[in-house]
């Protein structure tokens, strides 16, 4: 009985950070055993498994750490680049229309208020916060570039605006990044950039797959499916300890 | 200071105690009214331990389970020690302003 509920704790636990588990787990479990026994229980109490994943994550936001040096320079080049977009490109006071926000040609801007979220969390040693706040910009700024390009927002953030935006912001999402990683992912996301905007300066000439909206199509994922493989690879227990 | 905060260290403040011990001792010592869950437990007891008001003291294996103990510090002590202070005042106070027989006092 015990050894099975161990392992369910095992598992449960996997909501800790890696270096946490490491520190406390086994006494953490022990505990854990020890109450499920004095209550004579076999399996996790009422709500225990959603307490714990509250508390693990609680635990993951709120450990005191900080972005690398390598993180934090692609994230101020994030909130550069985004604040020039906002302030030189998206900005147009006395418009309005579809995606529009106050003066702000598009919802840009709510990825650079994300992003300046991102530097104070970090600042106040929120490294694991400002991680997700920089997830959060990413997505918000995709799902503005897709929104755009099927709603036809005359202004909306053009592909290769996105791209580079969301890309820098996974960029510096990636827990231990290091320089090597970082020129890889930027590469990647400029390489992108150069593919699409190639396609369409040629336009017609290019085959459909290489279309605007078909390359938002692939890009997107393409995009998503990288950060959150190298978020899941280098955050996400493998292992219990 | 945090209500589990207080009867965590005053539970320490008796002696050593490991994880579900320490559980059971601030149960008792609230008359049942403070039931700490573990994640709880141990939230306060990694936030004292940054603030240098706890301090891990040893590791035991029992039954094939790792008990990991815990004490308080002087400077636990003297948190400690100033919250009572603070809520003897604070007390006082109300039963000053109720009209009530200050403790320890016979009418």
């Amino acid at each position: 009985m015990s050894e099975r509920l161990h392992d369910v704790y095992v598992r449960l636990i996997r909501w800790y950070p890696s270096e946490w588990r490491e520190l406390n787990g086994p006494a953490f479990i022990g505990v854990l055993l020890d109450q499920a026994d004095a209550e004579h229980r076999d399996k996790p109490g009422t709500g225990e498994g959603l307490h714990l994943a509250l508390a693990g994550l609680q635990t993951r936001l709120t450990r005191r750490e900080r972005l690398s040096g390598v993180a934090l320079a692609v994230l101020v080049t994030a909130l550069a680049f985004s604040l020039f977009y906002v302030f030189v490109i998206a900005w147009a006071p006395g418009s309005s229309g579809g995606g529009f926000i106050g003066p702000f040609a598009n919802p840009t801007i709510l990825t650079a208020i994300a992003l300046i979220g991102a530097l104070f969390a970090n600042l106040f040693g929120l490294g694991a916060s400002a991680r997700a706040l920089c997830v959060l910009a990413a997505a918000a700024e995709v799902s503005a570039g897709i929104l755009a390009a099927t709603l036809l927002w005359p202004a909306g953030p053009g592909i290769a605006a996105w791209t580079i935006i969301a890309g820098l912001c996974l960029t510096s999402a990636v827990p231990r990044l290091g320089l090597h990683q970082a020129a890889l992912l930027a590469a990647g996301t400029f390489a992108t950039v150069a593919i699409v905007v190639a396609a369409q300066i040629a336009g017609g000439s290019f085959p459909e797959f290489l279309g605007v909206a078909a390359a938002a199509s692939w890009a997107a994922p393409l995009i998503i499916g990288s950060g959150l493989a190298l978020y899941v690879r280098h955050r996400l227990p493998s292992r219990a300890s | 200071m945090r209500a589990s905060t207080f009867w965590i260290l005053l539970a320490l403040a008796r002696g050593r105690h490991h994880g579900y011990a320490l559980i059971e001792e601030v149960r008792e010592l609230s008359d049942d009214r403070v039931r700490l869950k573990v994640p709880t437990l141990y939230a306060a007891l990694d936030r004292l331990a940054r603030d240098g008001l706890v301090a891990s003291d040893g590791d035991e294996i029992v039954d094939g389970r790792l008990r990991r103990y815990f004490k308080v510090t002087g400077e636990g002590e003297a948190k400690l020690t100033a919250e009572v202070g603070r809520m003897e005042a604070a007390s006082q106070r109300a039963r000053s302003t109720l009209g009530l027989t200050p403790r320890g006092k016979m009418a």
